[in-house]
């Protein structure tokens, strides 16, 4: 089944360290310890996991699909998603400050919110909420501009959640993410695991 | 901000750390520490800091005995050598 | 690498040390006195006075090591065999000089040190994002990481360790004991093992960033 795999730069993965094999070689993990299976993305669960690389991946059964991600005994990879890369986790983060702008828009007081809401780019948003001193839309504003793609993408889903949608709201802002990623990357073109 | 989503605070992350490493971390909440350590570059500098330490302590060479502990424990192996220890060739 | 041939088990391993002490094999015996004198002299220290006092209960421990030898049937590991002796040599001396070792000398894990990183780092409650970084780690520099000067650093921090928490870091992050070998030895339990280990490393941790970034205000 065809899954995908974000990892550090290196095909490194992130959190332990280990060092992919990028010519495709499978690796697997003893079967009866599932707590050291290989996690991999369906497409839902892409906005959950941002890093530097995408990798496409393939996973042998038996598999187990829990709430935000697919796990496997036995993987590999399959090839990069040349597709993502600097700039377009640039315009993602972007994509994902605007729709946090919007969200918080109508909780805003009224200065601000005039401020932001005719405001034409980032920065006069940042400007606009530092000035007035709104940590939220300034927070996310200026992480866009660094790039923080996967920091970004988060805040924006838990605003969605804080005006009284909660988990449904917050799932639902990654499910726009997940369809913005699938899109802007020509992921749908294939077939694959969790296509929406 | 009340949070409603899957996630923890740096705070309860960083508490964590060792369960994490030890594989001890049950699967809901595992997910949940990875999750934030998608997100969060503090937490992932310092749960690489702590693997460092935790690697670096393996690279502690041995410590040596003193040379005259050492020459008493050598008597001792001699005399037990020699008298009721080793088995016959 | 030779072809075919197999990793040797640890159980395998030690059969070969056995026979060597047995063969009287002097460089043998040393090289296993050697092996393990640092996480002897480590759990020596948790019951008697003084580093003195730790070192002469190593000593005894050789001895009853030797003197035991021809009964040790392999039931257990040779290791846990030798740091059974070690304990009791170290009771033992530890009663003579007036020092009683009942469990709690062992410092109780579950007793509240508060939390491992200090919560004025942490975001407070009443702010936007309740308990995130304020005041974060920084990348030590590669340079650093790499040198022996980070091997120096984390020998010191563990010696600024309370006594538990230094032997368990010891055992398992210098020895590389697993957590099975330890619970055992020291009598308590995985959870409580890990509680130690998890204070013990995250002491060692803020030690190496205080000297690692000294100079700076935090």
């Amino acid at each position: 089944m065809i899954a995908f795999k974000f990892l550090g730069a290196g095909a490194v993965a992130p959190y332990t360290g280990f060092r992919w094999p990028i010519r495709g070689e499978w690796v697997s993990a003893p079967v009866h310890r599932a707590d050291v299976w290989i996690h991999a993305c369906r497409l839902s669960d892409l906005p959950y996991w941002i890093d530097e690389e995408l990798w496409r991946m393939e996973l042998d059964a038996p598999l187990r699909e829990t709430r935000y991600q697919i796990a496997s005994a036995c993987g590999r990879l399959q090839g990069r998603v040349e597709g993502w890369g600097p700039p377009l986790a640039r315009k993602f983060a972007e994509a994902c400050a605007w729709r946090a702008r919007d969200v918080a828009l109508p909780g805003l007081p009224p200065a601000l919110r005039d401020a932001i809401a005719g405001a034409a780019d980032l920065s006069a948003i940042v400007a606009g909420a530092a000035a007035l001193g709104s940590v939220q839309g300034a927070y996310t504003a200026k992480n866009a501009q660094q790039g923080l793609p996967a920091l970004t993408s988060y805040i924006a889903a838990v605003l969605a959640s804080s005006t009284g949608g909660g988990l449904g709201a917050f799932e639902a802002e990654r499910a726009w993410q997940a369809r913005w990623l699938v899109a802007q990357l020509g992921l749908d073109a294939a077939p694959h695991a969790g296509a929406t | 901000m009340k949070l409603s989503v899957p996630d923890l605070s740096c705070r309860e992350l960083v508490e964590l750390v060792t369960e994490y490493l030890e594989g001890r971390l049950p699967f809901d909440e595992r997910t949940r520490f990875e999750l934030h350590l998608g997100y969060c570059d503090y937490c992932r500098t310092y749960l690489r800091q702590m693997r460092q330490v935790l690697e670096t302590a393996g690279e502690l060479t041995e410590e040596s005995v003193a040379p005259e502990a050492k020459s008493s424990l050598l008597a001792a192996f001699r005399d037990w050598k020699g008298g009721s220890g080793g088995e016959p060739t | 690498m030779e072809s075919g041939a197999s990793e040797p088990s640890s159980a395998t391993a030690e059969e070969r040390v056995l026979g060597a002490l047995r063969a009287g094999d002097e460089v043998a015996f040393l090289a296993l006195v050697n092996r393990h004198h640092r996480a002897m002299l480590r759990v020596a220290s948790m019951y008697v006075r003084s580093g003195a006092s730790a070192e002469e209960v190593v000593q005894d421990a050789w001895l009853g090591v030797l003197k035991g030898l021809h009964l040790f049937e392999g039931r257990s590991s040779l290791k846990s065999w030798i740091f059974r002796i070690l304990v009791n040599c170290a009771k033992a001396r530890g009663a003579c000089e007036g020092r009683s070792v009942p469990m709690s000398a062992l410092g109780d894990p579950t007793e509240d040190e508060g939390p491992s990183v200090s919560p004025d780092r942490f975001s407070g409650d009443e702010e936007r994002w309740p308990g995130h970084w304020s005041d974060p780690p920084e990348p030590w520099p590669d340079a650093q990481v790499e040198s022996s000067e980070l091997v120096a650093l984390v020998r010191e921090g563990i010696e600024t360790l309370p006594e538990t928490q230094r032997t368990v870091m010891t055992l398992r992050d210098v020895e590389g004991w697993d957590s099975g070998e330890v619970c055992e030895l020291l009598a308590i339990s995985e959870g409580n093992q890990r509680v130690l280990l998890h204070r013990a490393r995250s002491k060692v941790r803020a030690f190496v960033e205080e000297r690692l970034g000294s100079g700076r205000p935090r």
